[in-house]
């Protein structure tokens, strides 16, 4: 009995052992490689954050000038055309707005726009109340579209008009001592974009507001007639177009504004009076203006060139810095006239703004292009 | 127990005989396909990796050409987490771009980084006659980057440069180099000038008093051994009889002296001694390229505070085994001197006389000369003074341009204030421009 549970233990002992290490069929073959993954998405600039900015307008005067302080930009897709939120939408493909003061309309713009109602900014109204805003960005650039329309009012002197000629010298054998009276018929035609470059304390709130009468030309003391931040490291950027000293050049004056005093600039010779400076590099324009102390410390003024193909006409302009000649002191007539300013190609920082406006049935189109990061610090990041 | 034994042995080896023997099981089944892979990483702009260290060497004069203080190796990094040092500038990553204005944001603009360097009287070539110390013993550096652009702010203070007790350039902006001057030499009332021919020895017949003047003789008087020469009187009211005014042309000189200047040098691969080679190209202590190595490039961003300053722009310049050259481009001035004629090209449209010695117009800034207020130069209408006050005409030696294309790829505002120039810099990390370094 024993033997044969051995022999059956020893068997089960077998069959364990064959069942331990007996082959096993071979494996299957290898399943196909699976399809590669797909591609990383490519690169794409980061969509700039929503942010504040500002807005203003004027008609051929420099102290009357409407707008909206506080306009919101955003770049998401949450919000929607309204009130005072501007949608930057973004541009996919190759078209991209025209920059020429023509209103492209769906074609360049998607036919998106907010209708911005506009008050009065300063001490004076100029009556225009509401103004088109478009934005639009790519990879590269940011653009704007502002269109308004010009309002007649006799009371207060508004006129729908281009405004081309905002001043002229004037040659009058009875002006002492240099015989030149400047003769003021108005303004430009402005419109203003504002944005922070570095943050403004309550630009959030209150907009462009803030730097409104906040400074002196040395110092920022609250309440002083003067545009100013509140300290030197709080920068806005100006985006500023005009209808006579940047329009004809093709570029918006690009300027800032912190809570410094003015830096001397090359270009203008009578200083500024506030925080707002431009950037660096040549304006769109120069005064035409030379002028001396006579005796009695009293300054005295006269056109510093003439041009040399419309000697002594009405003050056409543009005059351009290749069209001047020298002034010459005889040979004029009561009456005859030159401009007041030279227009001239800007350079560096200051031409950073392409920008073209066109004057249409007394409706002005404005468009501007700029990069999206210039890398100057006088100049906004979007 | 052997039976067991055997019997043991027997089932192991009819074990190992079936494990050696025995079919294979059959083949399983095809895997399945392998899941698909992980989307690849998104792309990256290569422009936000920081740019690869390197060295530069810059260099400060003090209104004098010969006298070149400096430092020949700057190590530049971009490692975040290096400690500036009196040799390396470390560059700090910026959000907001620096203000390039001249005024020092400190560390507002600039991070916390920044490196005093010790400057040294770099004497490129001690062959050179009156090579001099400017004694600028002190510079600041800070460097900052975003992904599109780099930028340098240097800061030095001037020192009076002495030759013996003798200044020669003082503490200042330095903004009127090479200007030209015309003055009557004194002793104008008791001179004449003598012909050529009326002289037994020609050789000795310039009459030095008038210097600068040259005088173009009238026909006429071209002839030999007749005394006196009175055609040639310059005086103006010369009366007498048979008096024929010659043509005069006044002569003008350059002033000696230059402008405070900052140069900055890129070696695209420092080789040791590229220095030396850099400097003696640019600074025109020796031209050619027999000893340039032909592989030696270096950027050189040269501000001036005359030449380049009105302008807001540096000049952009390269040295290659071909020597220094300008890059293409509209230069931001052109030269206003004839060397050979001794006469100025252009003059204010305001000139003659827009600065000259006496009274107010002494005070009459004369840089820049923008090309737009300039006119061709004319020879009438200078004042002379008289013998005892002889006048001092200045025209500028430079003409303002705009410059363009790669000559105008770094921007530059400077600022002097109070013996301190702080000249601050922008470039594109990538010109795309063959004669630039790129970061």
């Amino acid at each position: 009995m024993k033997k044969l549970m051995m022999l059956i233990l020893s068997g089960l002992v077998a069959i364990l052992l064959l069942q331990v290490i007996g082959c096993e069929g071979n494996a299957g073959k290898r399943g196909t490689i699976g399809d590669p993954g797909d591609t990383g998405d490519p690169y794409s600039q980061p969509v700039p954050d929503n942010r504040y900015f500002a807005l203003a307008i004027g008609n051929n005067s420099v102290v009357a000038h409407n707008g909206a302080p506080k306009l919101y930009l955003v770049f998401d897709t949450l919000h929607a055309n309204a009130g005072d939120t501007v949608v930057c939408q973004r541009l996919t493909g190759s078209n991209v707005p025209e920059v020429d003061g023509i209103d492209g309309g769906s074609a360049e713009w998607n036919d998106k726009y907010t209708d911005i109602v506009l008050r009065k900014g300063a001490l004076y109204d100029n009556k225009i109340e509401t103004a088109r805003v478009r934005a639009a960005y790519d990879e590269n650039y940011i653009y704007f579209q502002v269109k308004w329309t010009e309002v007649t009012d006799s009371a207060l002197g508004l006129a729908v008009a281009e405004d081309l000629y905002p001043s002229k010298w004037v040659f009058d054998s009875l002006v002492a001592p240099l015989k030149w009276s400047k003769v003021v018929m108005g303004d430009e035609d402005r419109v203003m974009l504002m944005f922070e470059i570095t943050p403004l304390d309550w630009f959030e709130h209150d907009g462009c507001t803030v730097t409104c009468h906040a400074g002196t030309e040395t110092a920022n003391i609250p309440g002083t007639n003067y545009h100013s931040t509140k300290s030197a490291q709080a920068k806005m950027d100006i985006w500023s177009w005009s209808s006579v000293t940047s329009n004809p050049t093709g570029y918006a004056d690009d300027k800032y504004m912190d809570g410094t005093g003015q830096i001397p600039d090359a270009f203008e010779v009578l200083k500024y009076t506030d925080g707002i400076k431009g950037d660096i590099g040549r304006a769109t324009s120069m005064s035409n203006l030379f002028f001396v102390y006579t005796t009695t410390d009293t300054s005295a003024y006269r056109p510093l060139y003439l041009s040399a193909t419309d000697p002594d006409s009405i003050a056409t302009y543009p005059l351009w810095d290749w069209q001047i000649t020298t002034y010459t002191v005889t040979g004029w007539r009561l009456g005859f006239a030159v401009p007041t300013f030279v227009t001239t190609v800007p350079t560096l920082s200051r031409a950073d703004i392409m920008s073209r406006g066109k004057f249409d049935n007394g409706t002005w189109t404005v468009e501007f292009r700029r990069l999206r990061a210039t890398g100057n610090g006088d100049d906004t990041k979007f | 127990m052997r039976k067991w034994s055997f019997i043991l042995f027997c089932l192991t080896a009819l074990a190992g005989l079936i494990v050696l023997v025995g079919c294979e099981g059959d083949t399983g089944l095809t895997g399945a396909k392998g899941s698909k892979g992980r989307q690849g990483t998104a792309g990256y702009d290569p422009n936000q990796l920081p740019p690869a260290d390197r060295v530069f060497a810059f260099v400060v004069t003090n209104a004098t050409e010969n006298a070149i203080d400096g430092k020949k190796q700057v190590h530049l990094t971009f490692d975040s987490t290096a400690k500036a040092t009196r040799d390396t500038v470390v560059a700090s990553k910026v959000s907001v771009p620096p203000l390039i204005d001249g005024l020092d944001g400190e560390e507002y603009e600039w991070g916390a980084q920044k490196s005093k360097i010790a400057l040294s009287f770099l004497d490129p070539d001690s062959a050179i006659v009156g090579a001099r110390d400017s004694k600028l013993k002190s510079g600041v550096v800070r460097v900052a980057y975003d992904d599109d652009n780099i930028y340098f702010q240097f800061q030095w203070q001037e020192q009076p440069v002495k030759i013996g007790e003798v200044e020669v350039a003082s503490v200042g902006e330095s903004k009127e180099p090479s200007m030209l001057n015309f003055k009557y030499k004194s002793g104008l009332a008791n001179k004449w000038v003598k012909r050529f021919s009326c002289e037994a020895k020609p050789d000795s017949a310039w009459d030095t008093s008038y210097t600068f003047v040259r005088v173009t003789y009238h026909p006429i008087c071209v002839t030999p051994n007749q005394e006196p020469c009175s055609c040639y009187d310059l005086r103006p009211d010369h009366t007498l009889p048979g008096y024929i005014a010659p043509d005069t042309s006044y002569l003008w000189v350059e002033k000696t002296g230059g402008e405070d200047r900052l140069v900055v040098f890129f070696p695209d691969e420092a080789a040791a001694g590229w220095q030396d080679v850099a400097f003696k190209q640019f600074f025109g202590f020796s031209t050619g390229s027999s000893d340039i190595p032909s592989n030696l490039f270096v950027d050189v961003w040269a501000w001036g505070a005359a030449r380049t300053r009105p302008v807001s722009i540096a000049d952009d310049w390269s040295i290659s085994a071909a020597g220094a050259k300008p890059d293409g481009g509209q230069a931001p001035y052109m030269d206003n001197y004839i060397a050979s004629d001794s006469l100025p090209r252009y003059m204010n449209r305001r000139d003659p006389n827009v600065r000259t010695s006496p009274g107010s117009k002494s005070t009459v800034a004369i840089y820049p000369l923008w090309y737009f207020d300039a006119v061709g130069y004319s020879r009438f209408g200078w004042e002379k003074g008289t013998d005892r006050t002889p006048i001092n005409c200045y025209l500028p030696g430079i003409i303002t341009m705009i410059p363009s294309g790669s000559r105008a790829d770094v921007y530059t505002a400077a600022r002097f204030d109070n013996g301190f120039w702080t000249v601050e810099m922008k470039r594109a990390r990538r010109t795309h421009n063959g004669d630039d370094v790129q970061f």
